[in-house]
């Protein structure tokens, strides 16, 4: 079964309140994920972990530092979208204009040990957060149950964990620097 | 990060095809590994020549059409948006320690 049909299954359930019998999930599957079929020699597609969400961007930049982002916001054009792992699936990714994908902006830039906060760049992933947190003396309070996700996607889809007592990503940021289209800062 | 990608570079240098470069090693850290470092998650682990070579023997085309679309629990694109189809040729080659053959043997 296609992750974008587990999905459509799953939705399908919770809509009805039917208890059906997903046949083939334990059944491994030799049929690609993807809407898109891969073509040698041309630009690769973005497409998201479940398959349901998919664009053919005409610009498709990465940064690796802020000043590079700034740079490329000033000049980007179309709709603009940002993109962390593609883990969501939200339609909060796909433009066929210009696509900037956040793996190189990784990493903590600064921390305050009085307050336990970090400052943290939306591309981490969060299986190497715990890691740079750790080194600074710092944890997440909780987490999701899989640590695919970019830091900024995770916020932006307000992904969570268990626990009545624990909010989602979102809940844990003190304050956002939002970098806008034509390079401005706002926050 | 950067002696992570010193140790990386250092035990690719002994494979026969073409160095990552410092940016592509950032993504492999960043999205490949996550997986293709750890015994328990089911993906081929990068080191164990013997893992990758009935994905090997499928030939450079099928591997990259799974690499790009995806395949059980390989997400597409390994989760690496800001890569190029070279891009992802050069990672999966440094995963499997080889060079994508061409075509099936």
């Amino acid at each position: 079964m296609k992750r974008r049909d587990f999905l459509r299954s799953t939705g399908a359930l919770g809509a009805t309140g039917a208890l059906l019998a997903l046949g083939g999930c334990d059944q491994p599957s030799t049929e690609p994920q993807s809407p898109i079929a891969y073509e040698p020699g041309k630009p690769v597609p973005w497409i998201n972990w479940a398959g349901n969400q998919s664009c053919q961007p005409q610009h498709r930049p990465a940064p690796a530092s802020i000043d590079e982002l700034v740079s490329v916001l000033k000049t980007a054009k179309g709709t603009v979208r940002a993109v962390g792992a593609g883990h969501s699936f939200s339609a909060v990714v796909p433009t066929d204009d210009t696509l900037i994908a956040t793996d190189l902006l990784s990493g903590v830039i600064d921390h305050d040990p009085v307050t336990n906060t970090a400052q943290v760049l939306s591309g981490t992933r969060l299986h190497d957060l715990g890691y740079r947190l750790a080194d600074i003396g710092q944890a997440l309070p909780n987490m999701p149950d899989m640590a695919y996700l970019a830091l900024g996607g995770a916020i932006v889809n307000c992904a969570h964990a268990t626990g009545v007592n624990f909010g989602s990503m979102g809940s844990y940021v003190n304050s956002l620097r939002l970098a806008t289209v034509g390079g401005i800062f706002v926050g | 990060m950067r002696l992570l990608i010193l140790i990386l570079l250092s035990a690719i240098s002994a494979y026969s095809h073409a160095a990552p470069t410092e940016r592509q090693l950032r993504l492999l850290s960043v999205n490949c590994l996550q997986c293709h470092a750890s015994a328990h998650t089911g993906a081929p682990v990068m080191g164990n020549p013997e893992a990758w070579q009935p994905i090997l023997a499928q030939g450079k085309q099928q591997i990259m059409t799974h690499v790009v679309e995806g395949l059980r629990g390989m997400p597409p694109l390994g989760y690496c948006s800001a890569c190029s189809e070279a891009d992802l040729v050069t990672l999966s080659e440094a995963l499997a320690g080889q060079a994508l053959p061409e075509a099936t043997p």
